[in-house]
């Protein structure tokens, strides 16, 4: 019988942790989890558990890494996104893409958004943006801006047009640096007055939309950008 | 292509950011780190060194492929790596050509004599701790995660081999995980995540 009640299903958890239940069981925890925070956690504490019962103080054999390494030499299929929006480019959208060294080549993107922590105004209260420098962003038709102030570390997305997007979308802040954009973390479906942490020099900036939760590696063309 | 701070004072997190950039170095410093106890859960479960540095061949060319299927937020690297490593491990004990070897390596263990879960757990630096926070489980506890993890065995085949109801077993399980949890949390030990 399919466990089905919330007890029933936090009952098979330590089970489930341990990779010890039926493959339709664990089809159930699975959906039960994309769903369920609390259940969530417990897992993942079972699971740091489990790791402290595994550990082993001893190295790997040495020619393991070997045929890691050689399997290396072939560089698996780099994230890329596209070079040119379907539009003609503004100038300044193109010279995003088309900067530094990045003007044929495919871009890669890197997750930071897990490890930095927004904080945004959502539907609750204000807070107030101090005074430092400005980035525009821009959209390639024009229509679609936003700012954002630097102060103190600290960067804040004000003052954008952007459309409040449906639940199941999410406007993602990516910094560009050299030829690499980073990731610095969702903003929400409206992101004005929006909080992110600005602790290194980026080269320019772009917003995109993506699925709820963000993406680690975009393949969308930024809604908004601008160079610093 | 080497930049920012020394790979080894880097977090696991900002190693895993910087294998998503393609640095092999990182991926190398997080095999450092890790891969010794890939390799010793996969060999402990599947009883195979072969076998088992496949599995840790496996496990790390996935974070080279798919960095992004770490989520710092739900767990440490090691917890990840070792859950990874475990389910492959578990996928080849129940695999068909595996199942019956491993029926007759079963009953010969029994007849030698048990299970000693506290024999096959090294650390260290928490070696001492979790003994005795193992030490400190019911008998039906440590056996049911001896079975279930160490030998790859779901809850219902340990009830039929320890003779105990499902639902006991099931609940022995999650019990006893969570009396480790708390015992290894009362003298500091958590495994990273929460510190």
């Amino acid at each position: 019988m399919k466990p089905a009640s919330h007890e029933d299903i936090q009952e098979l958890l330590g089970a489930y942790a341990l990779d010890a239940v039926d493959d339709d069981e664990r089809d159930v925890v699975d959906d039960h989890l994309t769903t369920c925070p609390r259940c969530r956690a417990e897992v993942a504490d079972h699971r740091e558990t489990a790791a402290l019962l595994a550990f082993a103080g001893q190295d790997a054999p040495a020619g393991v890494w070997d045929a890691i390494a050689a399997s290396l030499e072939e560089p698996p299929p780099p994230l890329t996104m596209p070079l040119a929006p379907k539009a003609p480019p503004s100038r300044r959208v193109k010279a995003w893409w088309s900067g530094g060294l990045v003007a044929a080549a495919a871009v890669v993107i890197s997750l930071l958004a897990l490890t930095i922590t927004l904080r945004g105004n959502g539907d609750g209260g204000r807070f107030e943006i101090p005074d430092g420098p400005r980035v525009q962003l821009t959209s390639a038709d024009g229509r679609h801006s936003a700012d954002m102030v630097m102060a103190n570390g600290r960067g804040y997305v004000v003052n954008d047009n952007l459309p409040k997007l449906s639940p199941d979308e999410v406007y993602q802040l990516w910094g560009r640096k050299g030829t690499e954009l980073i990731s610095l973390g969702l903003l929400g479906t409206d992101p004005d007055n929006e909080e992110f942490i600005a602790g290194e020099q980026f080269d320019a900036y772009a917003i995109t939309v993506e699925k709820a939760g963000g993406v680690v590696s975009s393949t969308a063309i930024p809604v908004v950008s601008g160079q610093v | 292509m080497m930049s920012g701070s020394p790979l080894k004072d880097m977090s696991d997190a900002a190693l895993v950011v910087a294998i998503g950039r393609y640095r092999d170095d990182a991926l190398a410093e997080v095999y450092r780190r890790h891969a010794g106890a890939v390799f010793a859960l996969a060999r402990r479960v599947m009883n195979d060194r072969e076998l088992a540095e496949e599995v840790v061949q496996e496990v790390f060319l996935r974070l080279w492929n798919a960095p992004d299927k770490f989520d710092p937020a739900r767990g440490s690297l090691r917890s990840y790596l070792l859950a990874h490593t475990h389910g492959r491990a578990v996928d080849f004990l129940r695999s068909e050509s595996s199942r019956k070897r491993r029926e007759e390596s079963d009953a010969r263990r029994a007849a030698e004599g048990g299970y000693d879960l506290e024999h096959e757990v090294w650390d260290l630096a928490v070696a001492d701790h979790v003994k005795a926070a193992i030490d400190l489980l019911p008998e039906g506890e440590r056996q049911a995660i001896e079975l279930a993890y160490f030998r790859g065995h779901t809850y219902r085949e340990v009830a039929v081999m320890l003779e105990q109801p499902e639902g006991t077993v099931k609940s022995r399980i999650r019990s006893g995980m969570r009396r480790l949890a708390n015992e290894l949390a009362a003298v500091g030990i958590d495994g990273g995540y929460r510190s």
